[in-house]
């Protein structure tokens, strides 16, 4: 770093200050842009900075032009927008302001391509670690002002600030009054926490996380907490250009996209600004696997090269009981990679073998449970049922608000890439399989396999970088039109949910009801069942498995298609791409209107009920093991948007009744009754306690059958509680 | 090969209708229903445009502008709730994709301008066209097969950006798209009487230009010939311009003669000289190097000034001086400080002009909003003090270089000394114009929620302070309302009075709702209808039309303890007439 670039560099950072104070200054105190402004011009500082100390190619000057000018001219935009009267507009400005972010991004990463070379370099410039922290800590301003912490965060940010003031992990003084210090929303001790022999209340949670979050939470409160997450965040991603130079370091180009898709969308990209486990997992892990990649290559290592794969390997299960089930098969990696090192790596497996057994001993003398909060009988895999692994194991990349592709579609050239990877039997998929394998055994078949409330993708996210990696060999050749072509059209699509998820970072937090909130919000705008189109895991239904299907052969079969073609000249394969993501919508209205209705829901969204409630309640645990339903009062009605599949239908109505009273039901299409019901009669002899079974989310609810019965097409679906209140489950449609 | 170029790249703009037509079909709400059709006619004409200019864009292999405009706009029409947000959103991300486009297409990666003296047609035309849909999109509601609308969308945009083109052979692509800026910024949009100004300014060009095929050059004097026919003054002042820049072949001085002769011969129909004094001012205000020029070009920028204001004498549409304004431009400089402020103040012109005259604003003046947000009012007194500091700071320049021709004033002095004239010009207004745009401490009524007083319902109170004096003052409120059924009133009629309560029914201070000056008809957009300028528009449920409302601001004078805020329905209304709140905010 030459010395004028560094004094330009602080002559920027200081002008950035300034600048970032008069932005602040016109907005007012409620704005919600106030401390987005307050941030913005020391992340265009810094984004130079990062160009000016690199290695790079610089984008074409009319470009930068551009991308100033817009920027300038949105600045205004928000300091202006009453007085042009843009009003209910802030989600819009502030997706203009991420998408801005993301060209800039988009533009220097192309310029850093020359910083990796013909091939990977061993360490990775640190440009490449700086680039996202930028980003993450530039979104933090609004995503903090627009969500509370949420799920565990608070828990760990609790046991953080007892650490950091109290010196101690015991919260028994801390609920009371401590949450204050970083949420508006008081907090209880969760269910399971472990209490101590005095009377202590520890946390279910780990401390080695609040461990590391309390320096900087002691200066910055939760400021300072969640700079470190992002700094975490942005070392993971570094970490994945690491373990490409590992497995593939002759495609830097292809590792470099792989980059930015991890670093910069989701689900990375949702943890940058939140508190989970799940990155620093995933960190260690990648660490412990760069050292295990470069310990294959060593005859002799140095102790300080076996403390480097100790280190990250015995944290794991410190961190988090659960990543323990990484620690074995990492040991089982190192010793069928290495050249005879057995020795070595026994006093690596005696070492774990102690952590955990002084894991088990404290946990038992502390909690009085060797496994903190967890039973042994969880380890038994065969009291689970292969639809259980499925459910799971499938759920975690297709469900549509858990899963992976359908809340970042750009993963969706794993499939091919993994097929190329099984072609070429790579060792990365064989590592992977070992690493991953107990792990997503054990999580798969449990009930919240999703992590509870949470963002998508937890559990897995530990994994994340060997998925990135994984796509190298696909992204290598996307100059076939084929791959391009879908490349693009899934790019877009993560592209724009990836700004509705850090604009409205709460549509993140779905509950395990087989819905999602953009999906219920489409089905509430449209007044249709969009929902039946999307896949679910936890609410299994057609989608589910016509997705699962037709992307795991078309995908590949698709691209195999074309693989001597190779593009060329004016092909817009991004025109092609992003046109046919646009006829989605159209097509997806299409289906709508002609595909007939088989089941209502009647808990979903676009179920119109003017009164009523959910149920269960939301916050229930073990969500999955109810079927939703909706209670409506007596007097009340409902109506639910059908599309009809012929001319009469059978319709199975799955009702029970509350509180053992008369139920009188009118049912029609619209203003024409079908039929008037009696329900307590009808539902007399079934069980009464059907609203709640273990297991599968397919209960057994009493059921009334009607019908056949004449159909007027283009009606909703109306139930009229003339006496009684009930709740209504489903209906199921059979049409003629 | 471009045209399969554009083949492949209209599919976008197609998706994105159909797209935008099948979320639009399946709305309840005929308002929503009618403003998606508009958004979906809006967003498949820009993205056409956007897809032709690409596909004549050297270099450009994909235009990432062409789908994330698409693709964007297509996504804000299905996730936000109808109404002027959604609108705005939508305009504001045409309008970006159109000016990236523009700036793609003519510039190339240094910055630089693509062709110093030859603009595509292809490049022209689609460009004309994209901003003629943006700035005048009342031409996309129904009927859209009508002749006019046709004629409006089609083929003036056509005439209009081959003119540029015909006009970039001969004085450069600078100064062509210079002239159709400015041009397109005084109608607003593609006018006839616009397009015939630069139509005729082209003709000109061709008739004395050799290379030309002849045909071609005795289509362009036949059209001259026809111009008076099409109106005379008009007529007469375009063909004027047009042979101002056949050459040498018509000096100056005889033209001027020619317009002196006739502002003459229509002396008893001509504007008052105050108001043609404003107008012409306006029109100066477009091109201020017109006063600064160098020696190259002068006389072609005073005898557009000239001509602008033998125009704005004959008529009191701004757009009829568009010949003076494109001739002046066409004879500004192309390098130096001057040079460099006209095209970035014409740039901020278009683009702020286009903003506002775009949906759902649809300003009728968007040029006087534009200077009225930057804190500037389009008022004869303050437009004649800028005019006269600029025309004195060129006359100044002009005598220093006269008595040291070697002097060559500093860019940057040039424009500090423009700057601090703005400022200076400027200073309270935008004072105003900040402390309007901070956001209202609280919003008592939103569009989802409007408040309705007629006949039935004529109070309407809410309370603002649990305890009266116990939270900040309330400094300023602003009210946006319409009236409904209210023709037959005066303007300046009384229909209600905002009050701000203390305790009991004291009032501490009131301010009336008068129609045609804080708020108006909501179906003014309709030619039978006649109301003051509006605030916002949205497309009403018949699909034909905007309907408008209108915002009254008003500001406390002392700091006051008040426990409500009501709103009275004037006793002496006719019942039918019913008053609209859909907005109402407040400023601690």
């Amino acid at each position: 770093m030459t010395s004028p670039h560094r004094v330009r560099t602080l002559v920027e950072a200081v002008a950035a200050m300034l600048t970032a104070w008069v932005l602040r200054g016109c907005l007012g105190v409620e704005d919600p842009f106030r401390d987005t402004f307050w941030i913005l011009p020391l992340v265009v500082a810094a984004l130079r900075a990062i160009e000016r100390h690199t290695e790079i190619r610089r984008a074409p000057q009319r470009n930068q032009w551009l991308a100033t000018l817009t920027l300038g001219g949105w600045i205004l935009l928000t300091i202006f927008r009453q007085r042009l009267g843009l009003v209910a507009t802030d989600w819009f400005l502030a997706a203009g302001f991420l998408l801005l972010l993301f060209q800039r991004v988009a533009t220097l990463l192309i310029g850093l391509r020359p910083s990796l070379g013909r091939e990977l370099p061993r360490r990775p410039p640190l440009a490449f670690f700086f680039l996202p922290l930028v980003v993450y800590l530039a979104i933090q301003p609004w995503s903090s002002a627009h969500r509370q912490p949420d799920g565990d965060e608070p828990y760990y940010l609790l046991v953080a600030h007892s650490l950091a003031y109290d010196l101690d992990v015991d919260l028994s003084n801390n609920y009371d009054a401590d949450w204050q210090h970083f949420m508006t929303r008081r907090i209880e001790p969760q269910p399971g926490d472990p209490v101590g022999t005095d009377g202590e209340i520890y946390s279910r949670h780990g401390f080695l996380l609040p461990l590391v979050l309390a320096p900087a939470y002691r200066l910055a409160g939760l400021k300072g907490a969640m700079w470190i997450m992002a700094a975490l965040t942005a070392a993971l991603a570094w970490m994945v250009l690491r373990l490409a130079y590992r497995y593939m370091p002759g495609s830097p180009s292809a590792a470099l996209l792989a980059y930015g898709i991890v670093g910069f969308s989701p689900p990375l990209l949702l943890y940058s600004y939140q508190i989970w486990v799940e990155v620093p997992a995933a960190l260690l892990l990648s660490l412990a696997l760069d050292r295990l990649l470069d310990l294959r290559q060593i005859d002799q290592p140095r102790p300080s090269q076996l403390a480097a794969l100790a280190g990250p390997t015995l944290l794991l299960p410190i961190l988090k009981m659960r990543f323990g089930l990484l620690v074995a098969p990492l040991l089982l990696l190192a010793v069928w990679r290495s050249r005879g090192r057995n020795l070595t790596l026994g006093w690596l497996g005696g070492a774990l073998a102690v952590l955990a057994a002084s894991l088990m001993a404290f946990n038992a003398l502390r909690f009085g449970n060797p496994l903190r909060i967890y039973s042994w009988s969880e380890l038994d895999l065969l009291q689970y049922s292969v639809m259980d692994f499925a459910r799971g194991g499938l759920g975690m990349f297709y469900d549509c608000a858990f899963g992976l592709f359908p809340n970042a579609p750009i993963w969706f050239l794993l499939l091919p890439a993994c097929g190329l990877l099984i072609r070429r039997r790579a060792p990365l998929l064989i590592d992977s399989l070992m690493i991953c394998g107990p792990y997503v055994l054990l999580i798969a078949p449990r009930i919240e396999w999703f992590g509870g409330w949470a963002p998508p993708f937890r559990y897995p996210l530990v994994f994340l970088p060997l998925l990135a990696v994984a796509l190298i060999p696909i992204l290598d050749q996307r100059w076939r039109p084929g791959v391009r072509t879908l490349a693009m059209a899934l790019a877009a699509l993560t592209l724009v949910l990836t700004v509705v998820w850090v604009v409205i970072p709460g549509w993140t937090y779905n509950f395990a009801d087989g819905r999602t909130h953009l999906l219920d919000q489409a089905g509430n705008r449209l007044g249709a069942d969009i929902a039946r189109f999307f896949p679910s895991t936890v609410r299994p239904r057609p989608a589910t498995w016509w997705w699962i299907a037709t992307s795991v052969l078309a995908i590949p079969v698709g691209m195999r298609l074309d693989a001597r073609r190779r593009l060329t000249g004016n092909q817009p394969a991004t025109t092609w791409g992003v046109a046919a993501l646009i006829l989605l919508l159209p097509t997806l209205m299409f289906a709508n209107r002609t595909l007939p209705t088989r089941v209502v829901h009647f808990e979903d969204a676009f179920v119109f009920r003017p009164r009523g409630i959910v149920y269960p309640p939301p916050w229930v645990l073990q969500r999955p093991t109810f079927t939703g339903a909706w209670t409506l009062p007596a007097g009340r009605w409902l109506a639910a948007p059908v599309t009809a599949g012929g001319e009469r239908v059978t319709i199975r109505l799955f009702a029970l009744p509350e509180a053992q009273q008369p139920v009188h039901l009118w049912i029609g299409a619209g203003e024409h009754q079908l039929a008037k019901l009696d329900l307590q009669t009808a539902v007399a002899e079934q069980p009464s306690n059907a609203k709640q079974q273990s297991g599968t989310a397919q209960q057994e609810w009493p059921s009334t059958t009607l019908g056949p019965i004449e159909w007027p097409s283009g009606e909703p679906l109306v139930i009229r509680t003339l006496e009684g209140s009930l709740s209504l489950d489903r209906a199921e449609l059979t049409w003629q | 090969m471009p045209l399969l170029s554009l083949f492949e790249r209209l599919v976008i703009p197609l998706a994105a209708w159909l797209a935008v037509a099948a979320y639009t079909g399946s709305q309840l709400d005929p308002a929503g229903r009618a403003e998606g059709s508009l958004l979906g006619v809006l967003i498949a004409s820009i993205v056409a445009a956007i897809a032709a200019i690409g596909s004549r864009t050297p270099g450009s292999r994909t235009s990432p502008e062409l789908a994330a405009t698409a693709l964007l706009a297509t996504a804000v029409v299905w996730i936000a709730y109808q109404g002027p947000s959604r609108g705005a959103v939508v305009s504001l991300i045409l309008g970006l994709g159109l000016g990236v486009s523009t700036v793609r297409a003519l510039f190339d990666n240094r910055g630089r301008w693509r062709v110093e003296d030859r603009l595509d047609p292809g490049i022209s035309v689609p460009l004309a066209f994209g901003y003629q849909c943006l700035m005048r999109c009342d031409l996309l509601l129904p009927p859209l097969l009508e002749a006019r609308t046709l004629v409006s969308l089609l083929v003036l945009p056509m005439l209009a950006g081959g003119s540029i083109s015909v006009l970039a052979s001969r004085f450069g692509t600078r100064r062509a798209v210079l002239a159709g800026g400015l041009v397109v910024v005084l109608a607003p949009g593609w006018t006839l009487t616009s397009t015939f100004a630069l139509t005729a300014l082209a003709a000109g060009t061709l008739v004395t230009d050799g290379a030309k095929p002849s045909a071609l050059r005795w289509i362009a004097i036949a059209g001259l010939v026809l111009l008076p026919l099409w109106n005379l003054p008009k007529g007469l002042l375009l063909l004027l311009a047009a042979l101002a820049v056949t050459g040498q072949a018509f000096a100056p001085m005889p033209l001027l003669t020619v317009a002196a002769a006739l502002v003459a011969i229509m002396s008893p129909q001509l504007q008052s000289p105050m108001v043609a004094l404003r107008t012409w001012a306006g029109a100066v205000l477009l091109v201020p190097a017109a006063i600064m020029a160098p020696a190259a070009g002068r006389w072609q920028m005073r005898l557009g000034a000239i001509l602008a204001l033998a125009a704005a004498l004959v008529s009191s549409y701004s757009e009829a001086m568009a010949a003076g304004v494109a001739l002046a431009a066409l004879g500004t400089p192309i390098r130096g400080a001057v040079a460099t402020l006209q095209r970035a103040w014409c740039a901020t012109l278009v683009i702020g002009t286009a903003l506002i005259s775009a949906y759902p604003w649809v300003r009728q003046e968007p040029r006087q909003d534009l200077l009225e947000l930057l804190g500037w009012h389009t008022e004869a007194i303050a437009l004649l003090v800028v005019v006269t500091a600029v025309v004195g700071l060129g006359l100044l320049l002009e005598l220093g270089r006269r008595f040291e021709p070697r002097w060559t004033p500093q860019p940057g002095v040039v424009a500090g000394l423009l700057l601090a004239i703005a400022l200076l010009l400027s200073q309270g207004n935008l004072r105003f114009t900040l402390r309007q745009g901070i956001a209202p401490t609280e919003v008592l009524v939103n569009s989802y929620g409007p408040i309705a007083l007629d006949a039935t319902t004529d109070t309407w109170q809410v309370t603002v302070s649990e305890s009266s004096g116990s939270e900040p003052p309330i400094v300023a409120l602003a009210v946006d309302s319409h009236l409904t059924r209210s023709g037959q009133l005066i303007p300046g009629s009384a229909v209600a009075t905002v009050e701000l309560l203390g305790d009991g029914d004291q009032v501490l201070a009131g301010w009336p709702l008068r129609t045609g000056q804080e708020t108006g008809e909501w179906s003014s957009a309709r030619d039978d209808v006649v109301a003051p300028p509006h605030w916002m528009t949205r497309v009403a449920s018949e699909g034909t039309f905007f309907a408008r409302s209108y915002r009254a601001h008003f500001e406390t004078t002392r700091p006051m303890p008040v426990s409500r805020l009501r709103i009275r329905r004037a006793e002496d209304l006719p019942p039918e007439t019913a008053l609209s709140i859909v907005r109402l905010e407040i400023r601690r």
